[in-house]
């Protein structure tokens, strides 16, 4: 499979009167052509960010992109792009849907016409080809009576049908990469599973990358090739969907697994939650960002910031506890039931 | 829609007949009347009184002359004539000088509304830089300088100083730019702040970043995204405000001498003309309660989302 976008040692600060917030501390991933990977954490980890700065998408000023920063999309560096590049490279080879679906919409623009806009600004398109084009999307994304509905605007939609809108808005113009940041947060639980498999569809026959990000795991576990969990605006443990919930290492990624709901828990005992907050990333921690929080925290890892174990080729994870000194700590037990570490159902 | 419209006209000749009713008791109801001791009535002999009151009616009971004054209004579309000004009717009146304050008022709109959307859009899209400072010193000036001041410093700027246009009088297109543009001047700093920050919350919106992310151009952006939707706010201000620049100019008349009908609405209510006070309000409340339906109208071209749809009324 070949890389098509590859991220290296990106940096992002927002320029606060507190002082420099260094929302992304030197994040480096890829995607592979058609894959899906996943960006999991919670509020304030960076994710969003992340997915921002590779469309570019961050107003600057108060944010930056700090040098040294690489983000290369089929062999070049999107950070070092004029606008003028970036307008032909936005919505063309890399599409983004929004977290709120009811805001996303533009709402004095008929929806037809919202797509039809990228169509035309890309495949250069007419007014009247753009429009048939925009119906055949809204078709494709399963949205019944699709004339009609691409005459209305967005207000006359329901939440799952302008999520629909705005996913037929990013994928008109066929992009390699989509970048699905929280696409179903603001939805009801029956309507983003529709989404999901909307998105797992559309991306199986068009063969787009799809970077979703998300802090819900569960809805991460069927979609997702590749997981990487995300703290403090770095990267804590990345490996394939399956290392991920059945060999976690990180005692954050554990965190994250033991807080998702489950079918299969009998007993009342009450669901896990993470005790603390992240830190504050205008003073970042010099040692392990989780350390505060973390169960197993020891003396080193308050001192010194971990470095990237390698598990296996794909499986990476930076926590002191890997290191071959460091004591030998079990997976909790709840995440063994069965015999199996649970999270994926 | 055309239901929708019936219904507005309807609502509105119901409050206008109110407004008639509710200004011609109030008008009675001040002491004393045109004849009366304080205004006219010291020059005149008591027959010479008694004689006008007959001829106009005024020795009859208050609800007779309501009754006279509704059915010359409904049957005939007179106003009557002036008790002050002999031989001057009110329908006159309006007819002469209705279309000079028509012409300043006019002009005034259209520059507030180029000068200050202009302002507030560049404003906006500068926030906090030195142009955004600027323009908003512009809006404190326009909204707190009254406008005879900003009319005689017009006047002794273009008029005196420079001697390129004249200070007061009627005539030309040149008379009428000094006092549309010392109209203006509020409506400038009141659409220029209002733009500003409409403009500010757009800029902000998701759909920008939608927009933004499909990889629409900075002119496109700006035109059919950030302002498309950044106007919406704009067209409530406007139709008050249409008003207002129609009744507001009487300051500005007087100091430019430019006849108009401003003076009229004054001195008939500081004379008591009874005839003329009733045609000019009526001839205003009917232009407000018409400009808030021209609102109500505009607001559905502008806004999708309040536009009236079939099955609603």
């Amino acid at each position: 499979m070949q890389k098509i976008l590859e991220v290296k040692d990106l940096r992002v600060s927002f320029h606060t009167y507190a002082g420099e917030c260094q929302a992304v501390r030197g994040v480096s991933f890829h995607v592979n052509e058609g894959e899906t990977l996943a960006v999991v954490g919670e509020s304030g980890c960076g994710k969003t960010v992340t997915s921002k700065a590779i469309m570019k998408l961050l107003p600057e000023p108060p944010s930056e992109i700090k040098e040294g920063s690489v983000i290369l999309f089929k062999d070049k560096n999107i950070v070092n792009m004029k606008e003028k590049e970036l307008r032909l490279l936005r919505g063309s080879e890399i599409s983004m849907i929004f977290q709120d679906p009811m805001t996303s919409l533009n709402p004095t623009s008929k929806t037809g016409k919202q797509i039809a806009e990228g169509l035309m600004i890309h495949r250069g398109m007419n007014k009247k080809q753009a429009f048939e084009e925009a119906v055949k999307m809204l078709e494709t994304v399963k949205i019944p009576n699709a004339r009609k509905r691409a005459n209305q605007y967005p207000h006359e939609f329901s939440g799952g049908m302008r999520q629909r809108a705005m996913i037929a808005i990013a994928l008109a113009c066929n992009p390699s990469i989509l970048i699905a940041d929280e696409p179903t947060t603001a939805l009801d639980v029956t309507i983003q599973a529709q989404i999901m498999d909307l998105i797992k569809e559309l991306q199986k026959k068009l063969g787009t990358a799809v970077i979703l990000v998300t802090h819900d795991l569960g809805v991460v576990a069927d979609v997702a090739d590749r997981i990487q969990v995300m703290y403090a605006g770095k990267i804590v443990e990345r490996g394939t969907t399956d290392e991920i919930f059945y060999n976690p290492k990180h005692p954050y990624t554990w965190a994250l697994l033991r807080s998702v709901p489950k079918l299969s828990t009998k007993n009342k005992s009450e669901l896990y939650s993470l005790k603390g907050t992240p830190p504050d990333l205008v003073s970042p921690p010099v040692g392990c960002p989780f350390a505060p929080r973390c169960e197993y925290c020891m003396e080193i890892c308050e001192e010194a910031m971990p470095y990237a174990t390698e598990i296996t080729s794909t499986h990476e994870v930076s926590c002191w506890l890997q290191h071959p000194m460091a004591p030998k700590v079990e997976v909790p037990n709840e995440l063994m039931v069965g015999g199996e570490i649970n999270g994926a159902s | 829609m055309c239901r929708f419209i019936f219904k507005r006209i309807g609502y509105a000749l119901l409050t206008t007949f109110i407004i008639i009713t509710l200004t011609f008791f109030l008008i009675h109801s001040i002491p004393g009347d045109p004849i009366s001791p304080q205004n006219l009535g010291k020059y005149l002999p008591e027959d010479a009184v008694k004689a006008f009151k007959e001829k106009h009616g005024l020795d009859k009971p208050l609800i007779v002359q309501y009754g006279m004054f509704l059915k010359r209004l409904i049957l005939e579309g007179d106003f009557g004539d002036s008790l002050i000004y002999i031989g001057r009717s009110v329908n006159k009146t309006i007819k002469e000088c209705a279309p000079t304050s028509a012409i300043i008022g006019g002009q005034a709109i259209i520059i507030e509304l180029i000068l200050g959307l202009l302002m507030g859009i560049v404003a906006g899209f500068n926030r906090g830089k030195w142009i955004d400072q600027v323009a908003m010193v512009v809006v404190i000036l326009g909204i707190c300088v009254p406008s005879f001041v900003v009319a005689s410093l017009l006047q002794y700027i273009f008029g005196v100083k420079f001697n390129i246009l004249p200070i007061y009088g009627w005539g030309g297109f040149k008379e009428t730019i000094l006092p549309s543009i010392a109209l203006s001047f509020f409506g400038i700093a009141m659409f220029g702040k209002y733009m500003r920050n409409s403009v500010l919350s757009v800029v902000g919106e998701d759909y920008i970043l939608t927009a933004k992310a499909k990889g629409v151009s900075k002119t496109n952006l700006i035109i059919k995204h950030v302002l498309r939707n950044a106007i919406i706010p704009i067209v409530t201000l406007f139709g008050p405000h249409l008003m207002f620049i129609f009744a507001g100019s009487f300051v500005i008349e007087r100091i430019f001498a430019v006849p108009g009908l401003g003076k009229y609405y004054v001195d008939s209510v500081a004379n008591s003309d009874y005839t003329m006070v009733l045609g000019l309000t009526i001839l205003y409340s009917v232009l407000f309660i018409f400009s808030l339906i021209l609102v109500d109208i505009l607001y559905g071209i502008v806004d999708p989302r309040i536009r009236i749809t079939k099955g609603d009324r």
